[in-house]
């Protein structure tokens, strides 16, 4: 039941990718079959795409009307929609893993302005201290090797140029 | 092909070839091993680090770390009852039981041998069909690629474990992925929404990145992998009489079931260790005792996804089409690196396909060597926590998206991908078929349009030409297999109720 609910969310999602996208087609220009126009073969995934998600939430209320049908209450609103727990995804967790995205976030736009080593450093200091909750000397050692190992082989051994930020590393 | 080989022992075996092709086995094997990173994450990690290589050393050292990620994935398995990479998931049901029946040795050793027989059958495999597959090739047109496209999107759709019409959302949408961009023809904006990086397209690097490398870290962040290491000392590495008597029949036939499943696109490794099992299975005499430690139920699998691992390199020499996902990736590295793969790659790039080729003779030998002395140190390997590992995978993805274009956004699209990756994963949405599609979208829409142009606006030339009517009789049958499935289903329940 919880995945038949997912799949419902899911598909409404691609279904508003897929009407942008016919929408972005039709202004460039279909053209017709036989002179394709830029917007033909996009248009074209893009209804196909629409059509397929349709089915999908066809097939997960289906799905989900069988489970009534066998006695089991769709609690869609009083317990699914809003309650993280119930679809899936278990509050903790997703605390966690959110506070990592921020940080991921956070780091690829700070990347330029700080610079790699700095960024990185930071980013791998913050999960591994807070997130994971090691110790000071732990999260100092990962963080350290961690980005001080990869700026050294791409810096030097590749010749990539990485942003070196306000400091001037390197 | 006498010369050819001579070119490609000399490409081989020079100094930077050689070390690259160690580093490649290495690195798979390691990916192999650790569960937490598979050879398409591993492969996609790696890829920008191969932008400022030689593109046969590049290819070399990608090719190294897929079919070395196939050794490795099975010592996992057997140790720790946990599969390092997907293909090695079956070799978990007999290998275990044999380690924890004092037979840890013998079943490694097994997967060692069963593994050099297997990819050495494949290559010896790539280097006969290939040059001639290529000038068959050669006669193709738009129209068999975009049935030959179609038909490689739904096997690889058909083969996810997850629902088939979630499989086609996902490759719906690499293929509007490779939209993005400018218009080949046209010249037009297509899909930017007025962002400058996107113009170019879609980078396959941030994507597979954040897909593959930043998802998985975000995942098993979540999770914490119980591991236990099978501890009593290791011995008779090399397997006895009898258990060589068990496992030649099996390793000759995973030989040959790897090899053709590996050819098909959308097959592959996993496919193929998994019929390989369910053909021994059926095939012994007592089937009842596969799952309590038969060493059948380890040669055979773990022969077969090295054996698909060397064929799987045939659509992508002679076609330019790949068959499975790391595949696609490593098509990635060769478009990125301005070299055309297709039927005529072979005449105008002698050196890099024989050079590869060569290579991966000497790759398995490396991985045998490997493998078997080495095993005590994957041991300890595999006690390594992965906190130590994921920080090295996240700031390996950073640098490596950055390093594409060295543009900062691209590390956010790769960020970004990763959080929608790790939305999919949990909505079950498999993000091989959009990488899959990514790649092959502007091959696929090329030829589309070419061929509609040439048919003056009819469908029917699809169905005109026989290979490409074939091609698109087996996708639709492959369609309509699983709607059968679903309809039986459905059927069933209604007959219970």
């Amino acid at each position: 039941m919880k995945m038949a609910k997912l799949n419902i969310f899911g598909a409404i999602g691609f279904i508003i990718v897929s009407i942008s996208v016919i929408q972005q087609s039709g202004g460039l220009g279909l053209g017709d079959f036989r002179e394709p126009g830029p917007g033909l073969y996009p248009g074209l995934i893009g209804l196909l795409l629409l059509i397929v998600s349709v089915m999908l939430i066809i097939q997960s209320l289906f799905r989900l009307r069988k489970r009534e049908d066998k006695g089991e209450p769709i609690t869609a609103m009083s317990e699914g929609l809003v309650d993280v727990s119930s679809i899936g995804f278990e509050r903790d967790k997703v605390m966690r893993v959110g506070l990592v995205v921020v940080l991921l976030l956070l780091s690829s736009v700070f990347l330029e302005m700080a610079g790699f080593l700095m960024s990185a450093f930071f980013l791998v200091f913050v999960i591994v201290r807070f997130i994971e909750r090691e110790s000071l000397v732990l999260a100092l050692v990962i963080s350290a090797c961690s980005s001080v190992v990869p700026f050294v082989i791409f810096r030097f051994f590749l010749q990539v140029p990485l942003p070196t930020g306000p400091l001037g590393f390197f | 092909m006498f010369d050819s080989i001579a070119l490609g022992f000399s490409i081989a075996f020079s100094l930077q070839n050689l070390l690259f092709c160690f580093g490649g086995v290495v690195l798979g094997t390691l990916t192999g091993i650790l569960p937490g990173l598979g050879p398409s994450g591993a492969v996609a990690i790696l890829l920008p680090a191969t932008f400022h290589l030689d593109p046969t050393t590049a290819i070399i050292m990608l090719a190294g770390i897929y079919y070395g990620a196939m050794y490795g994935g099975s010592t996992t398995s057997i140790l720790v009852n946990i599969p390092g990479e997907a293909a090695s998931v079956v070799t978990c049901l007999d290998g275990y039981k044999m380690a924890r029946q004092g037979k840890a040795g013998p079943a490694l050793g097994i997967c060692a041998f069963g593994s050099l027989i297997g990819g050495t059958f494949s290559i010896i495999g790539l280097q006969f069909f290939s040059p001639y597959l290529s000038q068959l090739a050669i006669d193709f047109t738009p129209t068999e690629y975009v049935s030959l496209l179609v038909l490689g999107l739904i096997v690889l759709i058909y083969l996810a474990r997850e629902s088939m019409l979630k499989g086609i959302m996902m490759a719906l949408l690499g293929l509007l992925g490779g939209c993005v961009g400018l218009d080949l023809i046209s010249g037009m904006e297509r899909l930017t929404y007025s962002c400058v990086t996107l113009m170019d397209g879609v980078g396959l690097v941030p994507v597979a990145m954040g897909l593959f490398g930043i998802t998985e870290v975000l995942e098993n962040l979540e999770t914490t992998l119980k591991r236990d290491v099978f501890e009593a000392e290791i011995k008779n590495l090399l397997p006895n009489r009898e258990e060589w008597k068990r496992s030649i029949g099996p390793i000759g036939r995973g030989s040959v079931i790897g090899f053709l499943l590996g050819i098909l696109p959308g097959g592959g490794a996993i496919i193929s260790s998994f019929a390989s099992y369910t053909i021994e299975k059926k095939i012994s005499k007592h089937p009842e005792k596969f799952g309590t430690g038969m060493i059948e139920g380890v040669a055979g699998p773990e022969t077969a996804n090295n054996a698909a691992a060397g064929a799987a390199f045939i659509p992508l020499f002679t076609l330019g089409i790949p068959a499975n996902i790391v595949m696609a990736l490593i098509l990635g590295a060769f478009i990125i690196n301005g070299l055309p793969v297709g039927p005529l790659f072979i005449q105008q790039h002698p050196d890099l396909f024989w050079g590869v080729l060569v290579s991966m003779y000497i790759g398995n030998i490396l991985l045998l060597v490997l493998n078997l002395p080495m095993i005590p140190l994957w041991v300890k390997l595999l006690k390594v926590r992965y906190i130590i590992l994921f920080p090295i995978i996240l700031v390996f993805c950073i640098v490596g998206a950055y390093s594409v274009n060295y543009n900062p956004v691209e590390v956010t699209i790769m960020m970004v991908c990763g959080i929608v990756g790790y939305v999919f994963r949990k909505m079950r949405f498999d993000p091989a078929p959009l990488v899959f599609a990514l790649v092959l979208g502007p091959i696929l829409e090329n030829s589309f349009r070419q061929s509609l142009i040439v048919s003056q606006g009819s469908f029917a030339i699809f169905f005109d030409r026989p290979v490409s009517a074939a091609l698109l009789y087996l996708a639709g049958a492959l369609l309509l297999l699983n709607l059968f499935g679903w309809v039986r289903g459905v059927m069933k329940a209604r007959a219970d109720k």
